[in-house]
């Protein structure tokens, strides 16, 4: 199943990100794999180790985590690893047991949609706004240090600049404090901007870093989540300031953003100056079709639906596979991956039988 | 204040505006149902065509129907003593091992713009909360789920239905990010809608 032995290469990633052609061999992206997979697909666990602005780490700990992890990302045959930012707003979160049967994480986390931690501005006061000097970069230090010959670090933010608000002030909330009290919603949008420009500056800089990548879900089913009027107002001027940080560092800028984008696609080409998209649903736009029709301005990533990742069979995994790389590999620009994430209810054959796919491909050679 | 003067403060999520325009309506002696039937009714109805055609978006939405929601809330005395029948009964949960709940809301308060009576069963509800709500009247069903691995509780929920011999008292319908119509087919869901907006005709359509 494996390369043998992995022959990472990130420029072989960079020139998809780039749009400079086809590279020498279709290259892999994933934002994440859940613990699960990567520990399923190395063949031994791998501890969570909590990494949350102000928590007290152990090192020892996290260096063990990362040795494996950094395990997975190679051997699976990625030329890089993402490296998570600490987590660094708290957040409203509740667990419940999770459905996945046998790749279970025991629970599952879910963000509060109705109330967050801010809902009028006494919360404003009260939170404890982290600053960049509270993030701790061991992490990034450590494997900086480990990285194989030919892999770089994707940097991969703690949540975007809607995300961050979404989850601080809750869906229900922002949505009223809109209309309602668009200060609040400006000072919050101000706090979650300077700190997410401050991460960018502090690691963008660091060794090792190949590309920086910003996870913002701005859509779901039928379209943005809020309209373009306020993503131009709170959410593009600070997303466009992450990509002019990333490219002043000579670095491509990679967007995670789910759901529905149709309608603002341009804006995020052209005015906030993404490099690369990530994140597609089958129900939502087939990544074929994304490819055709934004592929010449931007790299296109992954898009394997999970949905169909999750229930089909191997063989109806690889036949997927399959078509989906015949649509979107040739003149390079696109990298074989899931729509959104390992998830740990993907079955791992079913993910391992994805990228044994992306290895047979002989498109390039 | 007029209907249509009411219609529009709906659509615009105007709160103040429709609980004052509703208050005198009814001091005007206007019918509540007429009340209902011709501003609040008509006025959902319209804000779900805006938010099918990308016109408006998930706040806007809210605040139609909360604005909604308020002139309803003083209809409802009026309503009661009159006996106007609601277009039906439905409850609606996210089901188990799901706490996602914007959308499912978003279906609760569209069908209450369109005159359903709605018992909101909320997030990561068990088979047997469906099956309650079924013996306690609910003639539709709807299930919402986020991921594909809770959506497989809305196959559990259906086999419970079956089993507790209510299937064929209630139309199901399902929704939420990762269902398709396809889905519905398989689990014999009655079934499935892309949006809130067209969750209510469906609906409609299911009870006929
Ligand atoms: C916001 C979001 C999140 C948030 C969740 C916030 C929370 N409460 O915890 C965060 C960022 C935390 C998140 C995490 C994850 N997510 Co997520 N997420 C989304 C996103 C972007 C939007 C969902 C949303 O808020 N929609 C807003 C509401 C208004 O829309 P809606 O729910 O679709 O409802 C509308 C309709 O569907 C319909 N409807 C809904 N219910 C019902 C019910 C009935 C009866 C009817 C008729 C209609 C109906 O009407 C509503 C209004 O029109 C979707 C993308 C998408 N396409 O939706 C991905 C998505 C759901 N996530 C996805 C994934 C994979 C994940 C993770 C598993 C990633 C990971 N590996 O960890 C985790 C799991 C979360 C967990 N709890 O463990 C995938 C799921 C794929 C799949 N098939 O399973 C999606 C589809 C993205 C993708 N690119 O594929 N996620």
């Amino acid at each position: 199943m494996i390369h043998n032995p992995p022959t990472p290469d990130f420029a072989r990633l960079e020139k998809v990100l780039r749009r400079q052609g086809q590279p020498d061999r279709l290259p892999f992206v994933e934002l994440f794999a859940d613990n699960p997979i990567m520990a399923a697909v190395i063949g031994e666990p791998i501890p969570v180790i909590p990494n949350a602005i102000g928590v007290p780490i152990d090192y020892a700990a996290q260096e063990y985590a990362f040795d494996r992890i950094l395990r997975f990302w190679l051997e699976a045959g990625y030329d890089y690893i993402t490296v998570p930012c600490q987590l660094v707003f708290l957040l409203n979160r509740q667990e419940i047991k999770d459905t996945a049967g046998e790749q279970s994480k025991g629970n599952r986390a879910w963000v509060n949609e109705a109330t967050g931690v801010i809902a009028n501005w006494d919360d404003f006061e009260r939170y404890r706004w982290p600053t960049v000097a509270d993030l701790d970069f061991h992490s990034l230090e450590y494997v900086a240090k480990r990285l194989p010959e030919g892999m770089k670090i994707i940097f991969m933010g703690p949540g975007g600049q809607l995300e961050n608000m979404m989850w601080l002030m809750g869906m229900m909330n922002l949505s009223f404090a809109l209309r309602e009290d668009p200060a609040l919603v400006e000072a919050v949008a101000t706090k979650v901007g300077e700190m997410l420009v401050g991460i960018w500056s502090a690691v963008a800089e660091r060794p090792g870093i190949g590309a920086m990548w910003l996870g913002d879900d701005m859509g779901f089913k039928s379209g943005p989540l809020i309209s373009p009027k306020y993503l131009r107002q709170y959410v593009f001027p600070w997303q466009k300031k992450l990509v002019e940080i990333t490219h002043a560092h000579h670095l491509p800028f990679l967007l995670h953003s789910c759901g529905n984008l149709q309608t603002i696609m341009d804006e995020l080409i052209d005015g906030v100056g993404i490099d690369a998209k990530h994140s597609f649903e089958d129900v939502i736009l087939p990544v074929a079709e994304a490819k055709a029709r934004w592929g010449q301005r931007v790299a296109i990533l992954g898009g394997l639906d999970v949905d169909t990742l999750t229930r089909s069979t191997e063989d109806e995994v690889r036949a997927y596979t399959r078509k989906v790389i015949e649509a979107c590999a040739p003149g390079g620009g696109w990298a074989l991956g899931t729509g959104n994430s390992v998830a740990n209810y993907i079955p791992v054959r079913n993910y391992l039988a994805m990228l044994d796919e992306g290895r047979q491909y002989q498109g390039y050679v | 204040m007029t209907l249509e003067q009411i219609f529009q403060n709906v659509v615009e999520g105007e709160m103040a505006a429709v609980e004052a325009g509703v208050r005198s309506a009814l001091e005007q002696g206007i019918p509540a149902d007429r009340i209902l039937n011709e501003a609040l009714i008509q006025a959902m109805a319209k804000v779900g065509r805006l938010f099918e055609e990308g016109e408006i978006f998930v706040p806007e939405m809210l605040f139609a129907a909360r604005a909604m929601q308020t002139g309803l809330k003083l209809l409802k005395p009026a309503l009661a003593a009159t006996d106007v029948q609601s277009a039906g009964k439905v409850a609606i949960g996210t089901v188990q091992g799901d706490l996602h709940d914007i959308g499912k809301n978003l279906v609760v308060m569209m069908l209450e713009g369109a005159g359903f009576e709605v018992e909101d069963l909320g997030t990561d509800v068990p088979p047997e909360k469906f099956v309650q709500a079924v013996q306690n009247g609910a003639q539709v069903i709807g299930m919402s789920a986020l991921l594909t691995t809770t959506m497989a509780s809305m196959l559990k929920t259906m086999e419970a239905l079956r089993a507790a011999g209510v299937r064929e008292h209630v139309k199901v319908v399902i929704g939420g990010a990762p269902v398709t119509d396809a889905y519905a087919r398989k689990i014999g869901a009655d079934a499935y809608a892309a949006d809130a907006s067209v969750a209510t005709r469906i609906v409609r359509q299911l009870i006929a």
